[in-house]
C-alpha cells in the first residue's frame, strides 16, 4: 500500500537532540525503505524563526519530488504569517500550513489565531494543527467550526489528548484525526474510524521525532480491513492535499 | 528479519483508567499471535489501586499460565513501612522482578521511603524497573541507587531523555534501558555505539495489550542492529537479568 505520510520533521527535534538531525538524505532513505509516496514535512526551526525555517524547508523540498511542506506560522506574528503565506503557499510544493499550539497561550481561537486563519482561507489549503492541552484541542475544534471551508488535520501530542480527541472532534466535520503512534494506545485508530468515519482519520509517522516503524506498526495492528486501511494510510490525505 | 521468539519485559492485565479493561485472555491471545513466548506480567490493580491486591492477582495469573507468564510485583513506597514487608512477601513467594511507577502514582524519585525500599530490594536480590518520565529522573535515580549492586531497568525513557540515559549508563553496567518509548530514529543504535556493552543492556517491553505490539517491535526489527543484537534485545538480555536475580 503506497503511503502518504502527513507529518515529518526536517532538522533538530527534542527527540533527536542526542542523535543525528533528520535530513533530506535520511528522509529519502526512509521513503525508499518503507514505500512512502509523499512526505509532508515541517521544519522545527520555523517554530522559533519563521522566515529562516520556511526558507530552509523550501530548500529541502526542492531535493526530492516526494517531499511536500507544511508552512509553519505563528498566531503571535500575524503579519509575518501573511507575508510567508503569500510567498510560499502559492508554490505547489507547500501543501498547507502548520499551526503549533505549544501551550494554552498559542490557542488558535485567540485574536491572532483568527487573523491568521482568515488570511489563510484564500489559499484553499489545509491547516495542520497540533494540540498539547485540552484547551488547545478545544481551540482546534472551535476554529474548525468557525472556518468550515478549511480542512483541519488535528494531531494531539499526548496519550491523554489522543484519548479525548475523537469525541471532541466528532461534530466538526471538516477535521481529520491524525494520531501520533508514540502516544497511541491500542484500538485508537479503530475507535476513531468507528466514531468519526473512515474518511476522517489519517496517518502520519512523525518521522524525525519517531521511528516510522512505530507508526507503521499502528497501521498494521489497527484491525481495519484493506480498503479502510488504504483510506487511512493514503487516500484521505490525497483527497485533502491539492 | 522475522522476529525471534520474544521475552517481553512488560505485559499488563486489569483495569486501566479511561480505557476498557485489559483482559488477561486478550493478553494471552496477543502473545500467541505476536510470537511472544513469555512475558513478565503485572496486574494494573497494583499500579492504580492497591499494590498488595495487585500482586496477589499477578501471582494467581502467573500460576494459572506458568508457560506464558512470569509475575512482576509492584511496590508503592507511599505505603511505608508496609511496602518493606510486601517486598519480603514477594521475595518469599518467588517473585524476582519489581516495577515502580512514580509518575503514575505521583511520588518523586528523590523520596526517603523509596530509597529504603530500593535498599530492601537489593538485599533481597530483586531486579527492579523504575518508570522515568522527566528530565533529571535518571540522574536522581542513579544517585539513589549508588549503593546497590543488582541490575536496574530504566523504564519508559523517551527519546528526549536519551542523552541523560546514555550518560548514566556509562557510569555503571547495572543500568539497563527499556526500548518501548525510545522511538527516535537511531536511538537504539546510539545506545549500542555509546554505551559499553550497549546491545546487552537494551530490553524489549511491549506494554501489551495496552499498546500496539507492532509499534513496539517495529523500531527494533527495522533498526541497524545485527540479528544477534536484536535477539539479545528481544529476550536474551532479560533472560540474563532474571537468571542473576
Amino acid at each position: 500500500m503506497p503511503l502518504i505520510d502527513l507529518h515529518c520533521h526536517f532538522g533538530v527535534t527534542p527527540q533527536t537532540l542526542a542523535l543525528s538531525a533528520p535530513d533530506a538524505a535520511a528522509a529519502k532513505s526512509y521513503a525508499d525503505t518503507f514505500g512512502v509516496d509523499t512526505l509532508c514535512c515541517s521544519a522545527p526551526l520555523a517554530s522559533t524563526d519563521a522566515r529562516g525555517g520556511a526558507q530552509f524547508l523550501s530548500q529541502q523540498l526542492a531535493l526530492d519530488p516526494r517531499f511536500r511542506g507544511w508552512l509553519t506560522v505563528s498566531i503571535h506574528q500575524p503579519e509575518v504569517a501573511a507575508e510567508l503565506a503569500r510567498k510560499y503557499l502559492v508554490k505547489p510544493a507547500f501543501c498547507g500550513t502548520l499551526l503549533e499550539q505549544e501551550g494554552d497561550a498559542d490557542a488558535i481561537t485567540t485574536a491572532g489565531g483568527h487573523d491568521v486563519l482568515n488570511a489563510l482561507r484564500r489559499y484553499s489549503k489545509p491547516v495542520f494543527v497540533t494540540a498539547t492541552s485540552p484547551l488547545t484541542l478545544q481551540a482546534a475544534v472551535e476554529a474548525a467550526r468557525e472556518f468550515p471551508m478549511v480542512k483541519f488535520f488535528v494531531s494531539p501530542q499526548s496519550e491523554y489528548l489522543t484519548q479525548i480527541a475523537v469525541p471532541a472532534m466528532k461534530d466538526a466535520v471538516n477535521t481529520l484525526f491524525v494520531p501520533v503512534a508514540a502516544f497511541a494506545e491500542r484500538d485508537v485508530v479503530a475507535h476513531a474510524v468507528s466514531v468519526l468515519g473512515e474518511r476522517r482519520v489519517a496517518w502520519a509517522s512523525d518521522w524525525g521525532r519517531f521511528h516510522p516503524a512505530t507508526a507503521l506498526g499502528m497501521i498494521r495492528d489497527c484491525g481495519l480491513g484493506g480498503p479502510q486501511r488504504e483510506r487511512v494510510g493514503s487516500r484521505n490525505a490525497r483527497d485533502v492535499l491539492v | 528479519m522475522a522476529a525471534p521468539p520474544i521475552f517481553d519485559a512488560c505485559a499488563l492485565f486489569g483495569p486501566w483508567p479511561r480505557h476498557d479493561d485489559l483482559a488477561l485472555p486478550e493478553l494471552l491471545t496477543m502473545m500467541g499471535s505476536g510470537n511472544i513466548t513469555r512475558s513478565l506480567a503485572l496486574s494494573t490493580t497494583g499500579i492504580f489501586h492497591d499494590f498488595r491486591a495487585g500482586n496477589t492477582q499477578t501471582l494467581e495469573a502467573a500460576r494459572a499460565n506458568p508457560n506464558q507468564l512470569l509475575p512482576t510485583a509492584t511496590l508503592d513506597p507511599r505505603a511505608y513501612p508496609a511496602c518493606l514487608t510486601e517486598a519480603e512477601n514477594c521475595a518469599n513467594a518467588g517473585l524476582r522482578f519489581i516495577r515502580f511507577f512514580p509518575s503514575h502514582q505521583g511520588w518523586p524519585i528523590r523520596f526517603a521511603p523509596f530509597r529504603e525500599l530500593l535498599a530492601k530490594c537489593d538485599s533481597l536480590k530483586l531486579t527492579v524497573a523504575v518508570e522515568i518520565s522527566r528530565a533529571g529522573d535518571i540522574t536522581e535515580l542513579a544517585d539513589a541507587v549508588a549503593f546497590t549492586q543488582a541490575p536496574l531497568l530504566l523504564a519508559g525513557v523517551e527519546s528526549q531523555h536519551l542523552g541523560e540515559a546514555l550518560a548514566v549508563m556509562r557510569t555503571s553496567p547495572k543500568f539497563h534501558l527499556e526500548t518501548t518509548h525510545l522511538a527516535a530514529p537511531g536511538a537504539l543504535e546510539a545506545v549500542v555505539a555509546h554505551v559499553p556493552d550497549g546491545a546487552h543492556r537494551l530490553v524489549f517491553a511491549s506494554y501489551s495489550p495496552l499498546r500496539y505490539l507492532s509499534s513496539a517491535l517495529g523500531p527494533i526489527l527495522a533498526s541497524g542492529l545485527s540479528n544477534d543484537q536484536k535477539a539479545l534485545v528481544l529476550g536474551g538480555n532479560l533472560q540474563r537479568l532474571l537468571s542473576k536475580a
